[in-house]
């Protein structure tokens, strides 16, 4: 579970990136950020993540709150959240797989369990010919892809994606949105995902909080 | 420990140039330390051959019997800084005496042997006041004729001794501040190229000491390299080179081991302080 209480951002520039945010989003819960550009998505992602702290207010995840995190919590947090970033954050210098088997080394995964998860989850985002790529070698889209295979491969209890479609063909878009859901309902994941287009959440049930200009405007659940 | 491993192995080649940067910089800077060690060993010993040539020679008075010549002998040996005293009879005096044929004609003309006996006194000099001290001490012996040195040879040498050694330990604080600070920072600008893939580790869920782990192994092995290199560039030069000067001799094998440690010590520190850097949470960017 996430609890955001009464959170302010600001960033070293001065701007106030969030206002005021209150925001609760149980396990299992599928839940779309939507608002325009600069309305402070991303901001909010990252302020669960622990990628950055609120100037005032607390952030909990899973009853811990990350302002009082040590640095093995940090981690230990970071392990159960799969972030798909907006701007990829990739290993430039290693290649599509080693990108993802630094993740599960990191977890300690077993050694012979590896390859075959990894190439299990390059499979959902095509890129299983492309695993011995290094990223630039790849187009935006399979760059996106490669980043959406990334945040899933250890299995993650929470999933940040932050707009994780926007240069995807509608297929792919179809194909990535019916994944993020089953793992919702098959493993009680949590989801949160930001969109700056309605279009994105026409098939399935979910929660929309929409935000503008750094504070939350509406909070509305839609069943399919 | 097998993924430092082939981390390690792999970031050689992903990161090849800042990796050979790095090795190349603690190779120039051990090289250029080890020449000045090579140079002070070997300094060291021309001043150990300086000082050991500073000697008293205390004459005896005529007519002392060998029972009064070797206690006498034990008793100036007892003086504070005496480092060795030995005896040179009116016979080994003229022998060394009548080496030049000249001087042997107007000896033998004399027909008898004018020369006293002598003792010869080294003494571990450290200044000119305690040498003339010991030889003061000497003189008070009643069998003790005359007491005789370079004074104002001593001095000079003394003082030269001194220039060069404080000259040396300044040169040696000036190097070797200069060259630590440049390969510091050299060590660190080439973690600092990777600073964003560990921002992005760290965002992934490894912990400090996972990513830390194989830069400070690779710190370690660029030290090592470099190490060994400058000691191997060091023994070239020597053998082309030095040799052609007679007398220089090579570093002791403990001075190569140092070399080699301060080598991994570099790296190691290097990379250490580079890392702990980007390891630290930010907050608000
Ligand atoms: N690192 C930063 N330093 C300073 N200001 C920042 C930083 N990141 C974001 N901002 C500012 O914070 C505000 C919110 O940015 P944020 O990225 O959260 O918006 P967003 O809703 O994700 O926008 P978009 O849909 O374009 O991705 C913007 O005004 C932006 O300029
Ligand atoms: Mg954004």
């Amino acid at each position: 579970m996430i609890i955001i209480e009464n959170v302010f951002v600001r960033y070293s520039n001065d701007i106030e990136a969030l206002i005021d945010i209150n925001l609760k989003v149980e396990k299992g819960e599928f839940v779309y950020l939507y608002g325009p550009g600069g309305s402070g998505k991303s901001s909010l992602l990252k302020l669960i993540n622990r990628e950055i702290l609120p100037e005032s207010g607390k952030v909990f995840v899973d009853q811990q709150e990350t302002m009082k995190m040590k640095s093995s919590d940090i981690a230990r947090l970071r392990k159960k959240t799969g972030f798909i970033y907006q701007d990829f954050r990739m290993l430039w210098k290693r290649s599509v797989y080693e990108n993802m088997e630094f993740v599960l080394n990191a977890v300690r995964m077993k050694e012979d369990k590896i390859f075959d998860r990894i190439c299990d989850v390059l499979k959902i985002v095509n890129l299983l010919d492309k695993k011995d790529y290094l990223p630039p070698q790849l187009s935006y889209g399979e760059q996106r892809g490669l980043c959406i295979a990334r945040s899933l491969v250890n299995s993650p209890e929470i999933i940040l994606a932050d707009e994780p479609t926007v240069d995807l063909d509608s297929h792919m878009r179809n194909e990535i949105m019916r994944v993020l859901n089953n793992i919702v309902h098959q493993e009680n994941t949590t989801v949160i995902l930001t969109t700056k287009k309605k279009d994105i959440m026409k098939d399935y049930s979910h929660r929309v909080v929409e935000m503008k200009e750094g504070r939350i405007v509406s909070d509305s659940k839609i069943k399919k | 420990m097998g993924y430092i491993i082939k981390e390690v192995k792999d970031n050689f080649k992903r990161y090849k140039f800042s990796n050979q940067v790095c090795i190349w910089s603690i190779t120039m800077t051990m090289l250029i330390i080890g020449m000045f060690l090579l140079f002070a060993i070997n300094l060291q010993m021309v001043i150990n051959d300086l000082k050991g040539s500073v000697e008293i020679v205390a004459f005896l008075k005529g007519g002392v019997n060998s029972r009064r010549v070797s206690q006498l002998k034990a008793k100036i040996k007892k003086i504070k800084n005496v480092k060795s005293v030995y005896y040179s009879s009116p016979e080994d005096a003229l022998i060394e005496f009548t080496r030049d044929s000249d001087l042997k004609k107007q000896i033998e003309f004399i027909g008898e042997n004018p020369l006293p006996a002598s003792f010869g006194i080294h003494l571990n000099i450290e200044s000119a006041e305690l040498m003339a001290q010991a030889a003061r001490e000497i003189g008070k012996f009643d069998s003790i004729d005359e007491v005789r040195y370079g004074r104002e040879e001593v001095n000079s040498i003394i003082k030269f001794v001194n220039t060069v050694k404080f000259g040396g330990l300044v040169l040696v604080v000036i190097l070797g501040v200069m060259t630590m600070t440049i390969i510091g920072y050299t060590i660190h600008l080439a973690v600092h190229l990777r600073g964003q893939e560990i921002r992005v580790m760290k965002l992934v869920g490894a912990t400090s000491w996972f990513i830390r782990m194989p830069f400070l192994v690779e710190g370690i092995m660029q030290g090592c390299a470099g190490g060994v290199l400058s000691a191997g560039l060091l023994y070239v030069v020597y053998r082309i080179v030095l040799t052609k000067i007679e007398g220089i001799e090579f570093l002791p094998v403990l001075y190569i081991a140092v070399i080699v440690a301060a080598g991994v010590i570099l790296g190691l520190a290097g990379n250490l302080l580079g890392i702990e850097n980007h390891l630290k949470e930010r907050g608000a960017l």
